[in-house]
């Protein structure tokens, strides 16, 4: 059994994921053999008959591109790993900015450029958009999270390397979080950094823009639990992914009217930068971008450039 | 109706209490708990609300009223 580990744009967090594993890893490197990881390991290019390639990172360039087709035409289970991979995720933010002012942001004003301002060639560029991974080639598995939680990954990598299947919660962060919903009076939405939440109750309903029921969970609900309103990271919970009419947006709308009686419409006048605060992991994905009532198109018409 | 509830997903907020137009949750004891289930028409508008996921009506399907995307359709098959 060959397993690899690609990484595309994204922050290497679920390569390290795996390693988080911890002594378990020796179990799995006596069942499988990690052949190739750019993170972990010193090997160029991916070997062929690789059983199964773990992708992770979104594919917003064409050296992305690229390496993702090679994969997929070397492995036989192509599992797309993290929220980037399957969402998009952070990398998709990308997409508010236009690309020429991108290259200026992460190359040009930096304060490591050369003096004669000279750039490299040789630089993949950008393609139009940022891609998921299941929007560029076909994936076989999908695990979600920024990045996937080892408790979780102790479960899945030995079950897929045995080729066992397995049942796992498929809720949202709200069945996993301890929290009761207090008495709401007088709502109205706050940023993070006003005061400090109550522990013992909803936060949404204290007014915090907390994303867990419009969230997947696996993560334990680790956030809220720790006094911090859920961002999103694991990507949508399944009932939005499946439901045409539903979206992060509006069923975050529709949960705060009605847990606080007041019409969708008012509450939609206090969100503040929607692009980042509900969309921050799924904005790249063309699956949530496609949802008849996704607000994706219409942040990134927005972007300048 | 057969509606079955997950206790231990169920957060005990109310809103399928306000969202069901037949009355059929209450809460009891923190928890949601379908005290008059034989009303239910089974719109599942609670399914829709319920931020836990935590309902379930047994041989009641949403894909049933919906078209849904098939690419949708094959991401969730894959979602482990």
């Amino acid at each position: 059994m060959k397993i690899a580990i690609e990484e595309l744009a994204g922050c290497s967090g679920c390569t390290i994921a795996v390693l988080d594993l911890h002594e378990m890893i020796l179990d799995l490197v006596e069942t499988a053999e990690i052949v190739y990881s750019p993170v972990i390991m010193d090997v160029k290019e991916p070997p062929e008959g690789i059983d199964i390639a773990f992708v992770t990172g979104a594919v917003r360039n064409e050296e992305n591109q690229e390496r993702l087709k090679v994969i997929r035409e070397r492995a036989k289970v192509v599992v797309a790993l993290g929220t980037c991979a399957c969402y998009g995720g952070v990398s998709g933010l990308s997409m508010l900015s236009s690309n020429e002012e991108l290259f200026r942001y992460v190359y040009q004003e930096v304060e490591t450029v050369r003096p004669d301002g000279v750039i490299p060639t040789g630089v993949p560029p950008f393609l139009y958009r940022a891609f998921a991974v299941g929007d560029v080639v076909r994936v076989d598995y999908y695990i979600t999270g920024c990045p996937p939680k080892e408790i979780f990954l102790k479960q899945i990598i030995p079950a897929l390397i045995a080729g066992d299947t397995l049942e796992l919660s498929r809720k949202s962060v709200c069945s996993e979080c301890d929290r009761t919903m207090g008495k709401i009076e007088g709502w109205s939405l706050k940023r993070r950094f006003e005061g400090v939440p109550d522990r013992e109750h909803c936060l949404l309903g204290q007014g915090y823009l907390c994303l867990g029921p419009v969230t997947f969970g696996r993560c334990g609900a680790a956030c809220p639990k720790n006094n911090v309103p859920c961002h999103g990271c694991n990507g949508p919970s399944l009932d939005i992914l499946r439901e045409p009419c539903r979206d992060i947006y509006n069923m975050m709308v529709r949960r705060i009217s009605d847990l606080t009686d007041r019409p969708a419409k008012e509450v939609e006048k206090e969100f503040h930068d929607v692009a980042h605060t509900m969309y921050a992991f799924t904005i790249g994905s063309m699956i949530m971008e496609d949802k008849e009532n996704s607000k994706i198109r219409d942040l990134i018409k927005e972007r300048g450039g | 109706m057969e509606i079955h509830v997950d206790c231990d997903a169920c957060v005990g907020c109310g809103l399928c209490v306000k969202d069901c137009p037949m009355d059929v949750y209450e809460i009891r004891d923190g928890v949601s708990t379908p005290v008059r289930p034989e009303n239910c028409m089974g719109c599942l508008s609670c399914h829709e609300i319920c931020p836990a996921q935590a309902l379930e009506h047994r041989g009641v399907y949403p894909a049933r009223r919906h078209y849904i995307d098939i690419r949708v359709c094959e991401m969730l098959r894959k979602v482990i």
